[in-house]
């Protein structure tokens, strides 16, 4: 099953990120129940020698209105950034699809707030803190991944 | 009479009433205040940051007057004294203020409908009793949140409704953070558990101040970001999705509130010379009774048992887990202070060598 969710969502693709900004917008509904959101997100996905692959997600109202591929040392304001290495994307990717939604210590605030895996920085606390003011819609943009799988034509995973 | 307000035709209006009493056309004739003003809705509807435009936008530093009377409006110079003692703007206000209050609105949600209570399991006798202490002490100092606003508002200066509008939101949501804590307690055939004598000395020590200042500054600042990350560990610890959701919505609201008294304290030190004393003289006593609620067993105790996932494994895992976090929560606390423009890293009563914070990581976190 990982193997070919691998396949579909690999999460060092940018085209993942603007997969799951499609699914907000299929699903704009349930986000706007959620509220406004106003926040310039990076996420950084390390990837070894092959340097790491850095998107700035730009949520704005009830979604993603923009997905931005940055070069690796490209300057760019954003209020707050994640930063992991691919294997915690891809676990963090397999328990959603498994489960259809994060579980445990593997949502995205848990494991930012253990901060060794996945870590929560930024330039000022109050645009970190931003993130936290919008919780439930960054989790439910990721929690979007099932969808990608159906998108690409598989059968909607278990618990989807 | 002939009415000339601007836009409309001009035409004579009758003075008396068909019983004889006079009429006022005063509204119709066009006020001091400004008319004309077509403020543009954004992507989301018209936000009160949309309609801050002309003179409407502009909030004195001083207000004229201490009424309930809509600022902007044309205001009878005789009118009532409502007694406001925060007259002040520096004493209430923040630049996100807006912004915030419309994210309040937006982001509301139902302790009711929006937790899955059915998805609750039966959970080991350990950890549904730890749940429980948790949502027993959370219950009793969410109110304090709730309170506190309240205590200020009527003594606010109307002129600064905005200010006004957000409190009232925050004390909606603290009314919903009380409610869901309480129904969780109940829920899952538990109950409320302990309330220690150290939890109500904070809460006292905070409904006490003297000024809107010092309240903000220990509840939005101190207490307020240190629940934040009590919150962020209730996500981290949640033993079921219900737990996960609450803690996501309750972080959500709690975060706002940061937000709001961060900004408000910095503007306050900005536009104030003696704020920065003010706030740390409020300081100096909050975290002196912090750290003794800190450090009261009862509720470090329960939370240990989550952190490790039951008291099996409290002291392998459970405390070193939950003095990390501790570690983590107070330098997001002193960040914070740097971010509202006050420098506690001298000055803090938080024994920053005993629990092993890193000054230097205050500064860059």
């Amino acid at each position: 099953m990982t193997t070919y969710h691998a396949t579909v969502i690999p999460m060092d693709s940018v085209e993942v990120f603007r997969g799951l900004a499609a699914q907000m917008e299929e699903h704009r509904g349930e986000f706007e129940a959620l509220g406004l959101c106003d926040l310039d997100l990076e996420v950084k996905v390390g990837r070894g020698s092959a340097g790491p692959l850095r998107v700035l997600l730009r949520f704005r109202d009830y979604g993603c209105e923009d997905v931005v591929a940055l070069e690796p040392e490209e300057q760019v304001h954003a209020d707050c950034r994640l930063e992991g290495e691919l294997a915690v994307w891809e676990e963090i990717r397999d328990d959603i699809v498994a489960n259809g939604r994060s579980t445990g210590r593997l949502t995205i605030s848990s494991l930012v707030l253990l901060g060794e895996r996945l870590r929560l920085g930024g330039v000022d606390p109050m645009g970190v803190d931003r993130f936290f003011r919008y919780a439930e819609t960054v989790q439910r943009f990721f929690d979007g991944m099932p969808g990608l799988i159906a998108s690409a034509g598989a059968p909607a995973p278990a618990g989807a | 009479m002939t009415e000339t307000a601007p836009g409309t035709m001009s035409r004579e209006l009758p003075e008396t009433d068909p019983m004889g009493m006079p009429l006022d056309w005063e509204w119709l004739r066009g006020a001091r205040s400004e008319w004309g003003v077509r403020p543009k809705p954004s992507s989301r509807g018209l936000t009160m940051m949309d309609i801050a435009v002309g003179s409407y936008r502009e909030v004195p530093e001083y207000p004229p007057q201490r009424t309930m009377a809509p600022r902007g409006a044309d205001v009878d110079p005789d009118m009532p004294d409502m007694g406001y003692i925060v007259n002040r703007k520096s004493e209430v206000w923040a630049e996100n203020v807006a912004e915030l209050y419309e994210e309040a609105v937006s982001r509301q949600w139902s302790a009711t409908r929006d937790i899955p209570w059915g998805q609750l399991t039966e959970l080991p006798s350990d950890l549904e009793h730890a749940v429980c202490q948790l949502c027993t002490m959370l219950t009793e100092v969410e109110m304090i949140a709730t309170d506190l606003p309240a205590k200020w508002m009527w003594r606010i200066n109307h002129d600064f409704l905005e200010t006004k509008m957000f409190l009232a939101t925050q004390i909606m949501d603290e009314a919903r953070h009380a409610e869901v804590f309480r129904k969780r307690a109940l829920a899952n055939g538990g109950g409320l558990l302990k309330a220690r004598r150290g939890g109500e000395l904070l809460l006292r020590e905070i409904l006490q101040a003297k000024s809107f200042t010092q309240a903000s500054a220990l509840l939005h600042l101190l207490g307020e970001g240190l629940i934040l990350d009590l919150f962020r560990e209730g996500e981290l610890i949640a033993p079921t999705d219900v737990e996960k959701r609450i803690f996501r919505l309750v972080m959500q609201d709690e975060a706002r509130h940061v937000a709001f008294g961060t900004l408000h304290l910095r503007y306050s030190i900005e536009h104030d010379p003696d704020a920065a004393e003010e706030i740390h003289e409020a300081l100096d006593a909050g975290e002196e009774v912090l750290f003794q609620f800190g450090a009261q067993p009862t509720n470090n105790t329960a939370m240990a048992t989550l952190l490790a996932g039951g008291v099996e494994r409290i002291a392998e895992d459970g405390f070193p887990l939950s003095q990390r976090l501790s570690v983590k929560m107070l330098t997001s606390y002193l960040a914070r202070c740097e971010r509202a423009g006050l420098n506690r890293l001298e000055r803090t009563k938080i024994p920053m060598d005993l629990l092993g914070i890193d000054p230097t990581a205050v500064e860059v976190a």
